[in-house]
Order: structure tokens, then C-alpha cells, then sequence
């Protein structure tokens, strides 16, 4: 009886070689294809977290960026108390820019500027000016050349002209000439 | 299961299913061929296999060292090819699928020092194992590859213990008789 369980023991080792070494290699490439393009399928390439963290972040700091810059130059032009040129010389968007935000620009001679209530400047000679309305004065600040000032009627602000050295002269309407009040840290656009 | 396949897997990179495929789709396909006649079906099982344990892997349902991986994927070949033997018909066993009585001494056991030539006896017994029922078959390599306890066969095939006996003896047998041709005739027992 021991030697049969023996014989049957060397039969299963025999049994068990045979399985374990089975060739399992006939359709193993059509095989391997066919897994890796369904697990793709099944499993697709997922991003980086690091990527979408990244770009969701520039996203949203250019679109802070826009929104802010938009209020900013909304407030720039709307509140700029220049109503329009006319002259020569074509004007780059620094030079509106410049002059919606009260900055001292030179014109040229014969140019013309609208105001918003109404007023107008010509420049007599090549001039240098910038005008900045708030809601208790109308400041024109004079640097050089020669303007002249028709101011509005209706409006009851008090219209400075403020200037370092230049003599001012304003024809038209009531008006308040002071040169005490130093805009001299205004400093010439380009 | 190292870091970086681990990691492949989850980010779906190609390079780490080629290489789950290389690691363990051998030893997987051996078991599914020898539990299923058809190869088909057995490559069918594999591949659902190793699908279902990197879904596992990616719904954290998988924790485990390097073992657990082949233990993981064995046992899901394991349940999915008796599942379809279940499926097509021949599960439940019945233990009169065959007929032929148990303890057929004339038929003596094969041993090593008996057969003429191994390596086409390696592939004889292969054949001989296909061609067996279902049942004889599942609880034969059950016992041969994973290495299960009768208990272990009976729970896993829902069957009980004399029962796994009775297959396992009858697959013996047909065994020894479909390789008879390979073997000396050496002397009765």
C-alpha cells in the first residue's frame, strides 16, 4: 500500500511538471495586443494632477488680471475730462491713454481739444498741457507754448490754470489764474 | 508589485499594461487552459482578469505586497473559469457523469523511471487532461497547480470532500489510461 502511494505521489509530481510547464505561448502576442488596447480603452491617460492644478491656476490668475485691468481703464477713460482732440498728428493709444489719465502731452499748433463739459483748448503754439476735472475744480496744467482756453458756461467749477513760467492768457469766460499752486512734480508724457 | 507599475497602472500608461501582461499572464494562462477545453474562453478569463484587478488597483478595493498580486490575479482566473464551466451546463457535478468503476486496479500507476519520453509525455498528459469532463479536470488542477486541500476543492467547486475523492480518483485513472501508451509496462502490482 505505501509503495503504491508512493507510485501515486511521483505520478502527481510527473502530472504537476507537466501543468506547470505548459507552453502558453501560442497566441500570447495576439493576446497581449488585445489586452493592452482594451485596458487603454477601459483605462484612459489621465492627467497630471500637477498639469491641471497648474493651468487651472494661470487660468484664473489671467482672468484676474483682465477683469482688473479692464476696471481700471474703464475708471482711467471715464473719468477723463477730455472729450476729444482734433489735430494733424495721429495719436498713439499711450498719448489717449496719457491724456485720459491727466498727464502733461505736447500738441501741436492748431490742435484743438474738446473738453467734457464743453470747454475748449487750441493751441496757439505747440503746447504742452494736461487737464484733469475732479468734482470740485477744473485744473489745466500748463507746461509750455500758448493755449486758449474758452471755458464752458455752465459749468460753475472754478477752472485753474496752474504753470511753472509760462505767460497765460485765457480769453472768454470767468476765470481763476494761479500759479502758487505747483504742479511741478507733473512730468512730461512722450 | 513595485511603485512604478503601481503607479502606471493607476495613471493608465501602456508600458505598465504590457508590463502587468509580461509579469503574470503566463502562470495565468497555464491555469486557464488547464481548467478550461477551450483556449478560448481561457484568454477570454485571463484578460478579465487582469482588466478586473487593475480596476481593482484603481478603486483602492486591491491592498497588498508583491505575493498578493499573483495570489490576486490567480485566484480571479481560478473563479471566473469555474464560473463559466458553471455556466455551461456541466456544474453542478454529477457523480454520474461517469460510469466507469473506481479502483480499476489492473490500471497501475505512472511513475518517472516508466516513461519513454518525457517531453512528449509532457504534452500527452497535457491533451489527456483537456479531453477530461469538467469537473475531472477543475478538481485535478485544482490539486496540481494551487496545491488545495480536498477541503479547499470541495468549498471552492461546492461539492463535498468524498465527492472531490471520487473525481480526483477517476481522473486518475482515465489519466493512466489515455497515457499508457507512453509508458513501460513495468511490473502489477
Amino acid at each position: 500500500m505505501n509503495n503504491k502511494e508512493n507510485r501515486v505521489n511521483s505520478e502527481d509530481a510527473l502530472i504537476r511538471s507537466a501543468l506547470n510547464n505548459m507552453d502558453a505561448s501560442a497566441n500570447r502576442e495576439r493576446m497581449k495586443r488585445a489586452f493592452v488596447s482594451r485596458a487603454r480603452k477601459r483605462f484612459p491617460k489621465a492627467r497630471r494632477d500637477g498639469e491641471y492644478w497648474f493651468s487651472r491656476m494661470a487660468a484664473g490668475v489671467a482672468v484676474c488680471y483682465a477683469v482688473l485691468a479692464g476696471i481700471y481703464l474703464w475708471m482711467t477713460f471715464a473719468s477723463s475730462a477730455i472729450d476729444g482732440f482734433r489735430g494733424e498728428k495721429s495719436r498713439s493709444w499711450r498719448n489717449y491713454y496719457q491724456a485720459a489719465s491727466g498727464k502733461l502731452i505736447p500738441y501741436n499748433q492748431g490742435d484743438e481739444l474738446r473738453l467734457i463739459d464743453g470747454s475748449t483748448i487750441v493751441c496757439l503754439k505747440d503746447s504742452t498741457v494736461g487737464v484733469v476735472y475732479t468734482l470740485k475744480e477744473r485744473l489745466i496744467a500748463f507746461h509750455r507754448g500758448a493755449i486758449e482756453i474758452q471755458a464752458a458756461h455752465k459749468n460753475t467749477l472754478p477752472l485753474i490754470v496752474t504753470s511753472g513760467t509760462a505767460e497765460i492768457r485765457v480769453t472768454g469766460t470767468r476765470f481763476i489764474v494761479s500759479t502758487d499752486e505747483p504742479y511741478g512734480n507733473w512730468e512730461e508724457g512722450s | 508589485m513595485d511603485r512604478r507599475l503601481e503607479d502606471g497602472l493607476r495613471k493608465g500608461k501602456t508600458d505598465a499594461f504590457e508590463r502587468l501582461f509580461e509579469l503574470y499572464a503566463d502562470s495565468l494562462l497555464r491555469l486557464g487552459y488547464a481548467l478550461l477545453s477551450n483556449a478560448a474562453e481561457a484568454e477570454d478569463a485571463v484578460q478579465d482578469a487582469l482588466v478586473g484587478f487593475i480596476e481593482a488597483l484603481r478603486n483602492n478595493r486591491f491592498r497588498g505586497g508583491n505575493g498578493a498580486v499573483s495570489a490576486y490575479l490567480r485566484r480571479s482566473v481560478r473563479n471566473r473559469c469555474i464560473d463559466r464551466m458553471r455556466r455551461s451546463g456541466e456544474m453542478p457535478f454529477s457523480l454520474l457523469e461517469d460510469d466507469a468503476p473506481l479502483n480499476d486496479s489492473r490500471v497501475a500507476p505512472i511513475t518517472p523511471s516508466s516513461v519513454l519520453d518525457e517531453k512528449r509525455f509532457r504534452k500527452a498528459i497535457e491533451i489527456a487532461i483537456r479531453k477530461l469532463p469538467d469537473a475531472q479536470r477543475a478538481v485535478i488542477v485544482l490539486r496540481m497547480m494551487e496545491e488545495y486541500s480536498y477541503q479547499q476543492i470541495a468549498d471552492e467547486l461546492h461539492i463535498s470532500i468524498d465527492h472531490v475523492k471520487n473525481l480526483l480518483g477517476r481522473a486518475r485513472q482515465k489519466l493512466r489510461r489515455e497515457l499508457k501508451p507512453f509508458v513501460y509496462e513495468v511490473g502489477r502490482e
